[in-house]
């Protein structure tokens, strides 16, 4: 009798990923079980996205060997399958690094990917907290064999907000899901056919839904990135920051990436897979284009403490964990008076001059915005 | 004969070769792989090779290097050899170790450690090496 009502309740599926075992629910994929496990086992991917219906299965990164189909059946798969898209089976097992022939299948994929996506990551803002650098350094091959020219795409204006970069595309679609799921309106696609497919919108028509800046935040590579932010500074020179605010179109729970006290950049808060992150009442993290584009102020925002960074990340290099500014001492030793002689760096060096605050520049700083300044500067000084 | 003994060692030392030089007339040769000033180079072209990738700046342990990037607009094509490149680009004399780590991470080949001392300096701002803004 015991062993009947036992399994009454929702049979949980066994699935053992490189010698882990794991118990997930029916419907489970093989990718999500594994990132239940976690570490190198996971396998990476740049397609699939979790809170996008029907993305995956494109990229073909999350490759994995099933070397026993399931318990009632234990064949193995004949070819290796897209993990994001492959449901588990009781009793199935999976290699994922284990297998030669998944770490080689990689390794051909990331040689594919880097085909025609060029090597600029010193000038792309995506660079740091790219999915493709980090897919390509760590389970790419170190040279390539290509010898052609990379395709090259007539350039396409996406909006005052949205800086489209078709070269670095990796036609993941998940910008394209972003848009049908998150906006009311997609007004852009994937145009053509193979080589010459890109991301674009049919008449040159600016992205202006209120939630499309999100197609920033899914892009896996610099292919989209924000316009405001646009060579303001490296990722890893700012600081993120959890924070909130009352917005009536979205949950208002950001990362803002900050330099000294300029907001450089806002973000929706992403999970350790790159994945935007669910809010306490369990939906999607999305957010509107007025609190990403708009709120460059630090007034605007609810600061909650510093962005957990993980400590492999380069982003983690100017790591912090408190944001109290230590005090100044000299004038409390020194009876109140106030020191006689500072020595501020900003009066003999141009860099972060006070007088520039980037984050209220609009699109990317040209020449013309520091040499104003001096020029500013300079009259002051004559009259 | 501890007599001859300390004058053969003064003669000794006398015709021996001099360990100094006449210096300004006169200079050591410096070691091939020496580590000095910074130079920050052009292509053929005469453009500037940097990007303002910050690369340099984040392998600097002594935080001397800062930088600001700036959009390449039309007509600056034979300025500036990318989209984005340096439009403030400091490195504090003080704080540079000379550790060559910098010339290391470009990747770019742009930042290079030439074969000339650093020269010294009475205030601060000597030591403060920017562009020159045009």
């Amino acid at each position: 009798m015991a062993e009947e009502i036992k399994k009454e309740a929702p049979p949980k599926m066994k699935v053992t990923i490189d010698n882990i075992s794991v118990e997930v629910d029916p419907g489970t994929t093989i990718l999500q079980a594994a990132r239940l496990i976690g570490g190198d086992v996971t396998p990476p991917a740049m397609c699939f996205y979790t809170p996008l219906k029907g993305s995956g299965g494109k990229c073909r990164t999350c490759l994995v060997e099933v070397s026993k189909g399931s318990e009632k059946d234990p064949r193995p798969m004949p070819k290796l399958v897209a993990s994001c898209r492959t449901g588990v089976m009781d009793g199935m097992e999976v290699k994922s690094v284990t297998s030669q022939r998944v770490l080689d299948a990689r390794a051909g994929v990331v040689e594919f990917l880097l085909l025609n996506h060029p090597l600029d990551c010193p000038i792309c803002d995506q660079a740091g907290e790219c999915h493709l650098q980090d897919l390509s350094y760590e389970h790419g091959k170190e040279g390539t064999r290509y010898e052609f020219k990379r395709r090259t795409f007539k350039k396409h204006n996406l909006g005052q907000y949205i800086q489209l970069h078709m070269t670095r595309c990796i036609l993941c679609y998940r910008c394209v899901f972003t848009a049908d799921q998150v906006t009311n309106k997609r007004s852009h696609g994937v145009l053509d056919r193979g080589d010459h497919a890109e991301i674009a919108t049919y008449i040159e028509k600016s992205l202006d839904n209120d939630f499309i800046g999100n197609v920033i935040d899914v892009c896996p590579v610099g292919a989209l990135t924000d316009k405001t932010f646009r060579f303001k500074n490296r990722v890893w020179f700012t600081k993120p920051e959890d924070a909130h605010r009352d917005c009536d179109k979205c949950c208002g729970k950001v990362t803002l990436w900050k330099r000294g006290d300029e907001v450089l950049r806002v973000t929706a808060r992403k999970d350790q897979w790159g994945e935007i992150m669910n809010t306490e009442d369990g939906k999607t993290g999305w957010i509107c284009n007025e609190c990403r584009f708009e709120k460059k102020d630090v007034k605007d925002w609810v600061i909650e403490g510093p962005t957990k960074v993980a400590r492999h990340s380069v982003i983690g290099a100017n790591h912090y964990e408190v944001l109290d500014k230590p005090e100044e001492t000299v004038a409390k030793v020194m009876g109140g008076r106030q020191p006689k002689l500072l020595l501020d760096i900003h009066n003999i060096s141009d860099v972060n001059d006070p007088s520039v605050d980037l984050s209220k520049i609009k699109g990317p700083a040209t020449g013309a915005v520091f040499n104003k300044t001096k020029l500013i500067q300079e009259k002051e000084n004559n009259n | 004969m501890e007599y001859f003994e300390g004058n053969g060692d003064y003669a000794e030392t006398f015709f021996s070769k001099k360990a100094t030089i006449q210096y300004p007339e006169e200079t050591r040769p410096f070691s091939k792989v020496f580590r000095g000033l910074h130079i920050l180079n052009r292509d053929e072209e005469g453009r500037e090779r940097c990007t303002a990738c910050g690369l340099c700046a984040v392998a600097c342990p002594a935080e001397a290097i800062t930088m600001e990037a700036a959009e390449r607009q039309e007509g600056e094509e034979h300025l500036y050899r990318e989209e984005k490149y340096a439009a403030k680009y400091e490195i504090n004399m003080l704080r540079c170790i000379f550790c060559g780590y910098c010339e290391e991470a470009c990747p770019k080949d742009a930042i290079y450690l030439s074969q000339t001392f650093t020269p010294s300096n009475y205030d601060r701002k000597g030591f403060i090496y920017k562009k020159k803004i045009c």
